[in-house]
């Protein structure tokens, strides 16, 4: 449904660079990237509110030089953006004047059904709570009839125990309504729940899409791997793989205080202990190399490790992953 | 805070005195007199209409100018907003003679001199820059976000100028058409020397201070002040602004 191909921008001295995504009909997609990566832009360049090289379309027909107004993409910002000299039923309708067709009495009462706002209907929306507002900006978007729904982070606002409930609640918008949403975040766990597909977005460029899982537990590049929080991250060389780089999963690195006749053990010092709750944090030097793993308190407790001290590390190799 | 409320009512008496003065030495008497003569209440009808003309046109020109302003980046913007504060900064009576050269053999086929055009484009020639300041400060306080929405539910950036931005800058707006209207009943440099006559009432003032003396110009000074605080008072109350009084 919404495609993008090559789409650069030049803003002062950010950069999109060459991006190219694609949505289909009733498929939530998020962008996960950093504060500052760009995530906005990139929303705003697909409505239309830059000038941008590269194309965008819509249903197979390109829309990028037309305007904003003429491409029924439906923004939420961060900071939602209601119209204050309004009221909640104001801002809803908002767009009855300049779209008629989608002024339909149904669809509102359908909307706030959905949304739970009808007690708001009334209400100023400087009264309302950042999950209230946010809500009340779903409802005026999806009131005007979008074929692309754009959510720049819908969540920042919204208190956390509202927000498991807004995002059930974001999750089946794009089928309901059968229209492709674009929802970018920093918020990982939000990525995890929502996204059917999604793209990691560093420094104005996307690194890696695809599906939500397969994004998330694969990493193909290294500052993919970074970004998503993978520990151990080393070059290939370490356990003799030719892989230039390779990220090892705490879970599966073993530590035995002596030999004890174990096969593909390697000998390493153990240099810093921290302690979580639940379990030991351990950092051992194998080879030069700052290796992290978890222990539970029991086995620590029972091999009573001290810092300084040599010990072994078993790898089990279905925890290394070539980057 | 006490001495915050001394420092704010010795100031407030300052501005106040004068005014007491001029009422208290005019009477009630002499002042409900005075406003019955056909040529005071003539002159400063005069003056009340055609400060509000040159608002209105201002307001129909200088809002999009505040917003042009204020929103857009343009080869040669810092040079005209200066030009468009140079009317506050220069004498009036250098204004006076700059218009009466440039509009002296008339504008569009109008005579200028000694005609209430001439009269309105002095008061707006000189405070127009109150309420074209005033509007482009309330954009620049607005979040562009607000248009990128609007755009985005349907409307172009025509119709949301009356619909998300107007009623959010109103304020500004007012204010902004309240000072320039102010700003030009009291105009009298720039004014005097563009058209004498027919007489608006600063002139007016000045013409019976240098003829007759202070007790025929001071009830006509004292009538022009009350009757510009009720219109001042009475259009903040319908803006909202309930702590008017």
């Amino acid at each position: 449904m919404l495609k993008v191909e090559a789409l650069s921008l030049t803003i002062g001295d950010f950069r999109l660079k060459e991006i190219s995504l694609s949505v289909a009909e009733g498929e939530y997609c998020v962008i996960l990237g950093r504060t500052g990566s760009g995530k906005t832009l990139l929303l705003e360049s697909i409505a239309g509110i830059h000038r941008l090289k590269g194309h965008v379309f819509l249903k197979g027909k390109e829309i990028t030089s037309r305007p904003i107004e003429a491409r029924r993409i439906g923004f939420v910002y961060q900071d939602l953006m209601l119209f204050p000299h309004m009221n909640v039923e104001q801002n809803i309708r908002f767009s009855d004047p300049y779209r008629p067709k989608t002024a339909d009495p149904s669809r509102l009462e359908e909307l706030v059904s959905l949304l739970h706002i009808g007690n708001l209907l009334t209400r100023d929306v400087c009264t309302l709570s950042g999950g209230e507002k946010q809500r009340v900006a779903i409802a005026r978007a999806l009131y005007a009839g979008p074929e692309v729904l754009l959510l720049d982070e819908p969540l920042s606002a919204v208190d956390p125990t509202g927000r498991d409930q807004i995002m059930k609640l974001l999750k089946s918008i794009s089928k309901r309504y059968h229209i492709a949403v674009v929802h970018v975040t920093h918020n990982f766990r939000e990525a995890a729940c929502l996204a059917d597909r999604m793209a990691i977005l560093l420094d104005g460029a996307i690194v890696q899409s695809g599906e939500t899982a397969e994004v998330l537990e694969h990493p193909k590049t290294l500052q993919a791997a970074r970004f998503l929080g993978f520990k151990n991250i080393f070059q290939g060389s370490l356990l003799g793989m030719e892989a230039p780089h390779i990220s090892i999963d705490p879970n599966a690195i073993k530590l035995y205080r002596d030999h004890q006749g174990i096969e593909n053990l390697h000998e390493a010092i153990l240099l810093e202990i921290g302690y979580a709750v639940d379990h030991y944090k351990l950092y051992v030097d194998l080879n030069g190399a700052r290796l992290f793993l978890k222990m539970t308190k029991s086995v620590f407790d029972r091999l009573k490790l001290k810092e300084g001290e040599r010990c072994y590390i078993q790898i089990n190799k279905a925890g290394v992953l070539v980057l | 805070m006490i001495v915050f409320g001394m420092l704010s009512a010795l100031l407030v008496f300052f501005l106040i005195y004068p005014l007491l003065g001029l009422f208290y030495g005019v009477g009630m008497e002499k002042l409900i007199k005075v406003l019955q003569e056909r040529e005071v209440y003539t002159s400063i009808w005069l003056t009340f209409k055609l400060s509000f003309f040159a608002v209105c046109f201002v307001l129909l020109t200088g809002v999009p100018l505040g917003y042009l302003i204020a929103r857009y980046e343009f080869r040669g913007k810092v040079l005209l907003e200066s030009l468009i504060d140079i009317p506050v900064m220069v004498p009036h009576t250098a204004a006076g003679i700059a218009l009466l050269m440039a509009f002296g053999k008339g504008l569009l086929g109008l005579d200028v001199v000694d005609t209430p055009v001439g009269i309105m484009i002095a008061m707006m020639f000189l405070s127009a820059p109150f309420l074209i300041n005033a509007a482009k400060e309330g954009f620049r306080k607005l979040d562009v976000r607000y248009e990128h929405v609007a755009r985005t539910l349907g409307a172009s950036p025509f119709q949301l100028f009356f619909s998300v931005l107007l009623p959010q800058v109103r304020n500004d707006i007012v204010n902004g058409a309240l000072m320039m209207w102010s700003r030009g009943i009291g105009e009298f440099g720039a004014v005097v020397i563009i058209a004498y006559h027919p007489m608006v009432a600063p002139v007016l003032i000045y013409d019976r201070f240098t003829s007759y003396g202070l007790p025929y110009s001071a009830p006509v000074a004292a009538v022009m002040i009350s009757l510009s605080a009720v219109v001042f008072l009475l259009i903040r109350l319908l803006n909202g602004n309930k702590r008017a009084f």
